[in-house]
């Protein structure tokens, strides 16, 4: 994190009030926003339970729940990430296992 | 005397080892780990091992049973169950750590378990 | 190593080449599937490979022997048949869309079409074959396509499969990605197809008795008794990949089609045998 991302952050945390009603909404936009675009770079490699884990939280957040629908959120995108490594490790060793070369 | 040393000496080692992860289980902890192990969506370890009184068990991996012979070490044990791809690169164990399948806890409750089979 | 490597080290095939380099046929590819599972179910006829589980399982067979007196696909085949004969609104049927009628050519599907760059499989240019003739495309997993595909199958019958691999880089590209689709593991849960029907065939996975890769494509489309109904094939490996919970890519998809590619050149001269019926 840079140095002005970062004192805007503590200045919003200081700022208590302000910031706890903007903050939470503003927090799972940014992580799901980030798991959905890894679960993208899955291609053809992404996990039925990050779908399943990414509609969770787009409902907790319709519903106005936002704790819940970033605490989905993030673990859609922990999911998300072990995809996108599966999907890079297996294009070298898919060859490990198969017959013929 | 020299049992009382022993006796210090073992718990030094277990309290350095073991005692913040691994307390002695409860048999809560237990029956917590077979239902984690024989639930479908959670471990569902009868799909390849046969394993105590599990119904309808598969035969891809060897039958889970003296454990605690087979695997002296907890944290070996605990890292099989982890990622086995780290000890074994074409093994169809999925890595129920690694992937998010099972959390740290549910693999503890699972160790707690296993090692009373 | 796999079993398959080393088996196939002590029989002294060409494994010096080094991966990078190398870039097997899939002639020579399958070659060396077919003696892996020779290898490993020396007691099983060659032919009867196609049988999958039944092949390899005494219960699960006279189970299945049982049931062929009144094939719970008969009603589907009848109805394909209906429809495949009866006139699309412009007077045409799908046998103008087939070579030989679309009579006893089942065995040679899929196909790599060199014009359009693309396989063909027989559920395709079924719908396609629809389309051209001012048709609505059917559903592609299940209900009318399948019977469809069931009759067409099933008037195919014994015809060992013979699918090819043209020279021309497109064709092998497909067959490569089908390959390397069939072999890479997937999902939360890591498996690949091979994963079971390379690594584990003849195991019990819970209930579930694994096949071999050869011959699993001959049978198709299936009536397995948990649809209840007929099914195609990508709607199984639709339904594999939800088991290992990979999202399932759409049926017909071009993954799926080279995925079939792949899957059925493995299976050359095998007979075709669909409809069948698994558990």
């Amino acid at each position: 994190m840079n140095k002005p991302l970062l004192t805007i952050g503590i200045s919003l945390a200081l700022s208590a009030p302000v910031a706890a009603q903007a903050g939470p909404k503003e927090d799972f936009n940014d992580v799901y926003s980030k798991a959905q675009s890894t679960h993208e770079d899955a291609g053809t490699f992404q996990w039925t339970v990050t779908s399943d884990r990414l509609k969770a939280a787009k409902s907790a957040a319709e519903n106005g729940d936002f704790d819940k629908a970033r605490s989905m959120a993030q673990e859609a995108l922990n999911l998300a990430k072990e995809s996108v490594a599966q999907r890079q490790q297996q294009q070298e060793v898919w060859r490990n296992v198969a017959i013929g070369n | 005397m020299r049992k009382g040393l022993i006796s210090v000496c073992l718990t030094t080692l277990a309290l350095s080892a073991t005692a913040p992860v691994f307390a002695e289980p409860t048999q809560a902890d237990i029956d917590r780990g077979k239902e984690l192990a024989f639930s479908r969506k959670d471990g569902n370890c009868l799909a390849c091992h046969q394993m105590d009184d599990g119904k309808l068990a598969g035969n891809i991996g060897p039958e889970l049973a003296d454990m605690e012979t087979r695997y002296p070490d907890r944290e070996i044990l605990f890292k099989r169950i982890w990622d086995e791809t780290q000890f074994n690169p074409t093994t169809v164990m999925p890595p129920f750590g690694r992937h998010m399948i099972l959390g740290k806890q549910e693999i503890n409750r699972i160790v707690d378990y296993l090692y009373t089979l | 190593m796999l079993k398959a490597k080393i088996i196939l080290v002590a029989l002294g095939a060409a494994l010096a080449v080094p991966q990078a380099l190398a870039g097997s046929t899939p002639e020579e590819d399958r070659k060396e599937t077919v003696e892996y599972f020779k290898q490993m179910f020396p007691e099983v006829p060659f032919e009867d490979f196609v049988n999958g589980q039944y092949a390899l399982n005494e219960d699960r067979r006279s189970q299945w022997e049982s049931m062929q007196d009144f094939p719970p696909y008969e009603f589907a085949v009848a109805e394909g048949q209906e429809m495949f004969e009866t006139p699309f609104a412009n007077g045409k049927t799908y046998a103008s869309c087939f070579e030989n009628g679309g009579i006893g050519i089942r065995q040679n599907y899929p196909y790599f079409d060199t014009e359009k760059n693309e396989v063909i499989t027989l559920e395709l240019a079924i719908n396609r074959c629809r389309e051209a003739n001012g048709e609505e495309p059917l559903r592609w997993k299940k209900g009318a396509i399948a019977s469809i595909s069931a009759y067409m199958a099933s008037t195919s019958q014994g015809n060992p499969i013979n699918i090819k691999v043209p020279d021309d880089p497109d064709a092998m590209t497909a067959y490569q990605d089908g390959k390397e689709f069939y072999y890479s593991r997937r999902g939360q849960l890591n498996f690949s197809c091979a994963s079971c029907h390379v690594q584990n065939p003849g195991k019990w996975i819970r209930a579930d008795f694994l096949s071999p890769t050869v011959g699993q494509p001959a049978n198709f489309p299936v009536h397995r008794s948990k649809w209840g109904e007929l099914g195609t094939l990508h709607r199984r490996f639709a339904g594999c990949n939800n088991n290992v919970r990979a999202e399932p890519l759409p049926a017909q998809s071009e993954e799926y089609r080279n995925l079939e590619y792949f899957l059925t050149y493995m299976s050359n001269g095998l007979p075709v045998v669909g409809p069948a019926t698994r558990p």
